[in-house]
């Protein structure tokens, strides 16, 4: 069972090594060298796909003048891949600008989360950063007037119907059970005319843990006070504070990676979130104030959060996080690690390493029944806003 | 429709939802940890009550300071009455 990415196969390390923001000499070497191997080009297209990196590596791939070196039509693929979601990124920052410059209006504040950010202002290039909707969090309540001012920019607060391509209108009780039973809004929807862009998507998060069962509560009004502006596309935006923002990518992260909903949708393990912390560390490592963050983490008791993410962080990049960052946050027992399940439940262990479960879509096989049937019955019991 | 007959309508509107003893239901129940009204009943609850007064509850509002026992709520809809009252009005 591989313990370190030095174990992994070749097509799964240059996965992980061309997810990475920045490369040193030794990743330059490892990448030459194993693209001039034999590989097995269809994992790493599932892969590339699968973990939202196959752009980091086409544009690491033209930087390092690898392309003649590997397959014409495997190329072409990334290539295709890359021009799309330049031209889908592109349009969610001209919506951004759209969006902001309404918010402004309004006197609402409203930051923006994870990729569409990164996209914008971390990742090298605009297509290498892929998402699919715009993340937002808001004060919930602010909640009515966000999605009027949307509706005014021609959104619908609805379900999008990907057969016949029409937005349904979601009714006064699915929207009221969004906002009841999870983090977020039910979801605002615009159709354009891009085919690249049917429908743009604007996710409304008004926490950013989970709603249930979760024993943390991070105050989304606490973070939107200290939230700081940031232009993106000409607009004036707000982002959460550089330590607040991390806090945030861990949680986020964390929460999809630990917690039975996400593992059953194979929505848990992706390369994209852990690149996403370390690049983002990278990029201000100058300006994170450590001690802020430790001090924030202790207050709130969710050390074991963002351990978890900056473990899995350091094990994939080595040396992201500073050795007395993990001090300060390592938990007494480390066992959760690997384990997944329901917030206050006893937890289930995976039979398989990290390794294994993130390049593995056939760990959802493993999961225990047993855990998928708690997690109904506790999130029926447990959630509520009262 | 005053506050006395507000509070027992939503008193009413509880107790169908809950699955405890009527009986042992007041005005200062909480809904969640007395009551058991989780979530996906507190969203019927909410459903009952615009129909039954006619107000249009905002997603906004749903916060324990409108929605954690039939005492707040009943506050909750006398505002809502009195707001739509002066828009009409």
């Amino acid at each position: 069972m591989p313990q370190t990415i030095h174990e992994l196969s070749n097509e799964r390390k240059l996965t992980i090594l061309c997810s990475k923001g920045t490369l040193n000499e030794t990743d330059v070497e490892m990448i030459k060298s194993i693209v001039s191997n034999r590989l097995d080009w269809k994992d790493i297209l599932y892969q590339g796909i699968n973990h939202r990196t196959l752009n980091m590596m086409y544009y690491h791939f033209k930087n390092l003048g690898l392309l003649d070196k590997i397959e014409k039509e495997i190329i072409k693929v990334m290539k295709n891949e890359c021009k799309v979601y330049e031209l889908r990124n592109q349009t969610y920052f001209n919506e951004i600008k759209n969006i902001f410059d309404r918010f402004n209006e309004n006197g609402i504040k409203a930051a923006i989360l994870k990729g569409n950010f990164l996209a914008a202002k971390v990742y090298p290039s605009i297509e290498t950063r892929t998402f699919n909707d715009l993340d937002f969090l808001i004060d919930v309540k602010d909640s009515d007037k966000v999605v009027s001012v949307l509706e005014d920019a021609g959104y619908i607060q609805g379900e999008f119907n990907e057969y016949s391509g029409e937005i349904i209108p979601g009714t006064k009780k699915q929207k009221l059970l969004y906002r009841a039973a999870t983090h977020e809004l039910m979801e605002c929807l615009k159709k354009t005319d891009n085919p690249f862009v049917p429908v743009i998507r604007v996710d409304l998060n008004f926490e950013v843990l989970w709603k249930g069962n979760c024993p943390y509560k991070i105050e989304t009004a606490e973070l939107l006070e200290r939230a700081i502006p940031v232009d993106i596309g000409g607009a004036t935006t707000y982002i959460l504070d550089r330590e607040d923002f991390l806090i945030q990518l861990a949680c986020h992260l964390y929460k999809e990676a630990a917690l039975i909903n996400w593992i059953n949708e194979l929505r848990d393990l992706k390369v994209y979130k852990f690149a996403d912390i370390a690049l983002y560390i990278e990029k201000f490592s100058d300006e994170i104030n450590w001690n802020k963050l430790i001090d924030f983490c202790r207050d709130k008791k969710c050390e074991k959060i963002l351990y978890y993410a900056f473990h899995f962080v350091n094990l994939m990049y080595e040396d992201i996080v500073p050795e007395y960052v993990m001090k300060a946050l390592e938990p007494e027992d480390k066992g959760y690690l690997d384990e997944y399940g329901v917030e206050k439940e006893k937890p289930f262990k995976w039979n398989y390493d990290f390794f294994t479960r993130i390049f593995e879509s056939d760990r959802i096989l493993e999961v225990d029944q047993d855990a998928t049937k708690i997690r109904f019955k506790e999130a029926k019991k447990e959630s509520g806003i009262i | 429709m005053n506050e006395l007959s507000i509070k027992s309508k939503v008193l009413e509107i509880l107790k169908e939802n809950s699955e405890v003893d009527p009986g042992n239901i007041t005005e200062v129940s909480r809904i969640r940890t007395d009551l058991g009204i989780d979530s996906i009943k507190l969203v019927d609850v909410v459903m009952s009550i615009e129909d039954v007064f006619g107000v249009d509850v905002d997603i906004a509002s749903l916060t324990p300071e409108n929605f954690s026992n039939a005492q707040r709520i009943t506050q909750y809809i006398i505002k809502k009455m009195e707001n739509t009252a002066k828009e009409v009005g």
